[in-house]
């Protein structure tokens, strides 16, 4: 759009990671004397980088091409490997930070009155700056090693936050759990690192550098599956999803945070730049062999998590744990797309084919993302106004005493259940049009995308009914509010519902504005790496499927809610209705088919871990302390004693020197 | 600004300047045991202190400017000096506060007037090119150190600790001599090393490193001579078996003193082994490499019992102690690694930076445990740190930022302190020839992991536990002051080391960067 000098960028770039950096500092050192700052400040320091991550857009938006790098510094350097700190700046990395930071900055506008009255609030805004902070950082680093600072950062941030209310048990554990589990992805990625830093001829550890890096197609196989494990973690997928629902026991705001603009978008970012990025310029059928295999891999854990999740998010009576088991499968979606591995097809290079993979999962994780925190902060409204109740059999009937809750509730679920023209129509539609044309091509893996691609369908169809399901039992049927709720059953208050307002917006026209129109789509085009050819949008088999699907979801919730409603009056079970009051079903179904054996599994895992792992670590602990109870008693005062220790110290050495030759 | 043509005047005034910090340290010194007697305040001789070792520093920065070439002989004006001698006064400015503040104005003077001697004589250590020098700078912390220990608590405690760190230390020094009368009596030389252009005045090392010298014929003498040099100078360094006096000593005497304890004796017999063992120089093997095999064993087990040893402590003090001696230890394994060679950058680099790095470190942990104890009450068990995060919010944050320096957190100065270490051992040419320094490097990284146990334990308690009784006063906020300003340097550092590299290290004809370190392999 407009023109800016390198220095102007250089600058506008560090005012991205570093404004919400310096908000974090000031207001926990403002917190103990004037904690009712703390917030204003929070909300500067990510505004700011908000304003400078759109200046960043913009100017970068007429002239894409070769990324930027700004170069700060030197972190230091290790042997040949220098550290830098330095920010690599291309489409993709500008598109993140503006969502992260827009998508932040008002979850924070609506912490202040959610959080209003806590103890301790200036902690909380303090953290959610750091952690806006960390996931600047993990998005714009250049150095890998910078970028898993920035990892590390969004981790810790997270256990924080999810812990925030740490004298709840349930809140400390479900924090530990969180830590622990992405913690396991963690370690997988720092091999990662440390793979491709082994290598030899490797000079820099950027995302460049190792790609353009002449690698064996084994090694790319390891380094991406264990950049796979990391994302996994990071981005709750099956096996490591367990973290994701328990991390509900944060504060509302966190999790929109954590499920929205940071943290689990994280491992489908760091996928999105790699696997286009590995491999290479040319084309290379053993490298790209490699990827593939990694990518099935990506695409079956997707496909896995995101059926199980919506089947898991249909059972739940708690509103957070719907939009939670929610969070997962839209990930899975996300997986799913990025398991779409490069078979030439018709004219376009495996290259090609990967990259609008990537773009289709990036566009996805771009709209989830706002219409997400917005399902979430009305679920905060919700809680807020019942007196932090989110049993839904324990209230209903919410719309007349909450209006714009309920509107931008009912928003955020036509978008999550992909209604055109609402954002997540467009972006649904692009994974599924990837998959269905993954699966014609005729290739090997064909049947495989075919199956991804019916997954997909199918779990279209159950996202529409659970959320509409969650939908007409908040919002629907008989007016019912606890008695918890006190006087604050209404409506919230302002700083609250402008938030809700802005996302909803954004909800309905970003799918309209940047999918069809190809705007997102040329923008990141530029992005290095993605070798995206111009596609026109046009009706196709999958959307209408997909839509189609959208429908009977919705109607099978409605029908479901009515029938309820009026077996509550006549108490006759019909099928419907059995099925509507016996969430059980599937609780059972889930239980017997998956908690059981899980349960079966971690009690193997447990003794193991009791009698084999927990002696070998104590065994590691009792050394050190053995080691050092043995030479205490020489520690006995006296002046004597030390002088003849070490003469006699000084005897043994010279023995081993003298005598021994 | 002095130029080379002014400074390089041969004889007594050339010397004079160029040795200029030490010797006005020392006269400055003096004057403050003279003036102490007329006139006294803490304020006026602490002031005096910090603005004298601001100078030396200042004119220590414009020595290390490339203006001045190398020169050694006597005095060895090279890259471990005048690393050394900015260091070590910039440390003495941050020392100089706590120390003060602990004692009245009766003693202040005194205090000031020690300390300044120490600062001295570590930077004259630094700069020893002949034995006679070497001792003299040793001696020169050594002297102040007793006098200080009586300066700064003089109850029956503290009587004892004096007398234990006095009658060790001298029986230390009478080992060290020892040794370097063997050397003497093996070369006919105090000269450790001369770079005369002729070859026919060669030093100790070099005539040691000769092949054609009769150091062969004798390889039991030198081991004697290199044994007791090493055991004299291992009760400042506080190697395992010549610790034993650490813990004693800093529980037996004031926090502060301690805190000084912890740095200027260790880093004075570090810079000692360095040079007695031609680390400095990049000779070839004047030892036949029994001094790296020694130094080896030495490291291993300094590091290793001193961490196993500080999980049992509870006074804070001799954890802090046996912590140091376990600092002490991975500063040894760094020395194991050698000096540089064409290809690699050897120990001395890494071990400097890690100098630096725990002086600052160690000096903000003594400096707030300094400002939080109170007379009436005492901070002397771990436990007395418990619930201070909420009672003294910034006292203990740079209390957890020092110490999770020491740990080797990232972001902080530890971490890049002990990655350069841990590299030097791993990418080391002798890493290839015997796997004895590879095992080095994983037993730093286990007892890295042992230090966290205690380390953790102690933020542990300021921040995750209720206090447990009564809470004392805190003291005098400069030494808050002080060790603020080590905990910011120690975040600082560790995001910015490269700012500890104003320095560079000369060896092999190459230019190797202290910091960022770290440049362990010379760029072609």
């Amino acid at each position: 759009m407009f023109e800016l000098s390198s220095e102007v960028l250089s600058g506008l770039a560090l005012c991205v990671p570093v404004l919400p950096l310096i908000a974090a500092v000031v207001s926990a050192v403002l917190g103990s004397t004037r904690p009712s700052l703390a917030p204003l400040v929070a909300s500067i320091g990510v505004l700011g980088a908000f304003a400078a991550s759109l200046l960043l857009l913009l100017a970068t938006a007429g002239h894409g091409g070769a990324a930027h790098i700004f170069h700060y510094g030197t972190w230091f350097t290790i042997s040949h490997h220098s550290i830098d700190w330095e920010i690599r700046l291309d489409a993709l990395a500008t598109a993140m930070v503006c969502m992260v930071t827009f998508i932040s900055f008002w979850i924070v506008i609506f912490s202040q009155g959610y959080m209003d009255g806590d103890l301790g609030s200036a902690r909380f805004f303090s953290l959610v700056s750091l952690f806006v902070g960390a996931m600047a950082i993990l998005v714009l680093a250049n150095s890998l090693v910078v970028m898993f600072l920035g990892w590390e950062g969004v981790g810790v941030c997270s256990y924080l936050l999810v812990g925030f209310w740490f004298r709840k048990p349930e809140a400390a554990a479900a924090a530990r759990k969180a830590f622990l589990v992405t913690r396991l992805g963690d370690v997988a990625l720092l091999g990662a690192l440390l793979l491709l830093a082994c290598q030899p001829g490797s000079r820099a550890l950027t995302f460049d550098a190792v790609f353009s890096a002449h690698l064996d197609a084994g090694i790319v196989y390891f380094v991406l599956l264990l950049l796979l494990i990391g994302a996994v973690g990071k981005s709750a997928q099956f096996p490591l999803h367990v973290w994701l629902p328990d991390a509900m026991e944060g504060p509302t705001p966190v999790s929109a945070l954590i499920h929205a603009a940071t943290m689990v978008t994280a491992g489908v970012y760091l996928l999105a730049r790699f696997f286009p990025g590995m491999t290479g310029e040319s084309v290379d059928l053993s490298r790209l062999d490699a990827i593939a295999s990694v990518q099935d891999l990506a695409g079956g854990l997707g496909a896995i998590t995101a059926l199980s999740a919506a089947i898991m998010a249909m059972g739940q009576s708690d509103l957070k744990r719907v939009l939670a088991y929610s969070t997962l499968s839209q990930l899975g979606y996300m997986f799913m797309v990025l398991g779409v591995s490069g078979e030439p097809r018709g004219e376009h290079l495996p290259q090609e084919v990967i990259g609008v993979a990537a773009f289709a999962s990036i566009f996805h994780l771009l709209t989830h993302a706002f219409f997400k925190a917005l399902l979430f902060l009305s679920a905060g409204s919700v809680m807020h106004a019942m007196g932090h109740i989110i049993d839904m059999n324990r209230f209903g009937g919410l719309r007349r005493l909450m209006p714009i809750t309920h509107a931008s509730f009912l928003v955020g679920a036509l978008a999550l259940a992909g209604f055109p023209p609402l954002s997540g129509f467009f972006s649904k539609d692009e994974i599924l049009l990837e998959l269905w044309n993954g699966s014609l091509t005729g290739g090997p893996r064909s049947a495989f995308f075919a199956i991804l691609f019916s997954v997909g369908l199918i779990t279209a169809g159950l996202t529409a009914y659970y959320i509409f399901r969650a939908y007409f039992k908040t919002f629907h049927g008989e007016e019912k509010i606890p008695h918890e709720a006190g006087h604050h059953a209404h409506e919230s208050p302002r700083s609250m519902t402008v938030p809700l307002m802005v996302l909803a917006v954004c909800s309905v026209v970003v799918g309209l504005a940047v999918g069809p129109t190809g705007i997102l789509h040329h923008y990141l085009s530029h992005s290095s790496h993605w070798h995206l050819h111009e596609s026109a949008f046009s009706v196709n088999i999958p959307m209408i499927l997909g839509v189609l699907a959208a429908f009977t979801g919705v109607a099978v919730a409605w029908m479901l809610h009515k029938a309820a409603a009026s077996t509550a009056k006549k108490r006759s079970m019909g099928l419907f209705e059995s099925l509507a009051d016996n969430r059980l079903y599937i609780d059972g179904l889930y239980l017997a088919t998956l908690v059981r054996p899980l349960a079966a599994l971690g009690s193997v895992v447990g003794w193991l871990d009791r009698e084999l792992i927990s002696p070998l670590i104590e065994l590691g602990a009792t050394v050190p302390r053995m080691v050092g109870g043995r030479f205490r008693s020489a520690q006995n005062g006296l002046l004597q004693f030390y002088a003849l220790a070490m003469a006699l110290g000084l005897i043994v050495i010279l023995a081993m020197f003298t005598v021994a030759r | 600004m002095p130029t080379q043509e002014m400074l390089d005047v041969t004889g007594f005034l050339g010397l004079s300047l160029r040795a200029g910090p030490e010797l006005g340290l020392l006269a400055l010194a003096c004057l403050t045991f003279l003036g102490g007697t007329f006139i006294r305040g803490r304020l006026l001789w602490g002031l005096v202190g910090v603005i004298g070792l601001g100078f030396a520093a200042g004119f220590s920065a414009i020595q290390s400017g490339p203006a001045f070439a190398p020169t050694r002989d006597f005095f060895c004006f090279d890259d471990v000096a005048s690393c050394v001698r900015l260091i070590v006064p910039i440390l003495g400015m941050l020392m100089l506060p706590i120390l003060v503040a602990e004692v009245d104005d009766v003693r202040a003077a005194d205090i000031v007037g020690c300390t300044l001697c120490a600062c001295a004589g570590v930077s004259l250590t630094s700069m020893a090119g002949d034995l006679v020098l070497l001792f003299l700078g040793l001696e020169a912390v050594s002297i102040p150190t007793y006098v200080m220990l009586y300066l700064a608590r003089h109850d029956r405690r503290g009587q004892e600790a004096t007398l234990k760190y006095f009658m060790l230390s001298i029986f230390s020094s009478a080992l060290f001599l020892f040794g370097a009368s063997y050397l003497y009596g093996l070369t006919g030389q105090t000269r450790l090393t001369s770079v005369s252009s002729n070859g026919l005045s060669r030093g100790i090392l070099e005539l040691l490193a000769d092949p054609s010298s009769q150091r062969f014929d004798m390889p039991r003498t030198l081991a004697i001579a290199l044994i007791f040099v090493i055991a004299g100078l291992g009760m400042k360094i506080t190697a395992v078996p010549f610790h034993f006096y650490a813990p004693d000593v800093y529980q037996g005497t004031s926090p502060g003193m301690a805190g000084f304890l912890s740095w200027f004796p260790k880093a004075a017999g570090l810079i000692a082994l360095l040079r007695v063992l031609g680390l400095a120089h990049g000779h070839g093997e004047p030892f036949g490499g029994m001094d790296g095999t020694l130094i080896w064993i030495l490291a291993v087990v300094t590091m290793t019992l001193g961490n196993c040893l500080a999980i049992w402590q509870g006074n804070l003090r001799r954890m802090l102690a046996y912590s140091g001696v376990a600092q002490g230890g991975y500063m040894l394994a760094s020395l194991a690694v050698g000096p540089a060679t064409h290809q690699h950058a050897g120990g001395v680099g890494p071990m400097l930076f890690y100098l630096a790095a725990y002086g600052i470190m160690s000096l903000g942990a003594f400096a707030i445990i300094a400002y939080l104890n109170d007379p009436e009450m005492p901070v002397e068990h771990i436990d007395d740190l418990a619930g201070l995060g909420s009672r003294a919010p910034i006292a203990s944050w740079s209390l957890a930022i020092c110490l999770f320096g020491m740990l080797g957190l990232p972001l902080t100065v530890g971490f890049i302190a002990k990655a350069q270490v841990l590299l030097a051992t791993l990418v080391s040419p002798m890493a290839a020839g015997s796997s004895l320094i590879g095992i080095l490097g994983l037993l730093i990284v286990f007892n890295a992991a042992v230090g966290a146990w205690y380390y953790l334990g102690l933020v542990h308690r300021m921040f995750l536990r209720r206090p447990l009784g009564p809470q004392g006063k805190c003291g005098p906020k400069v030494q808050l002051a002080a060790g603020l300003v080590c905990a910011i340097l120690t975040v600082l550092l560790g995001i910015v080391p490269s700012w500890l590299g104003w320095t560079q290290i000369r060896q092999g004809g190459r230019v190797h960067a202290i910091v960022p370190a770290v440049t362990m392999v010379a760029k072609p």
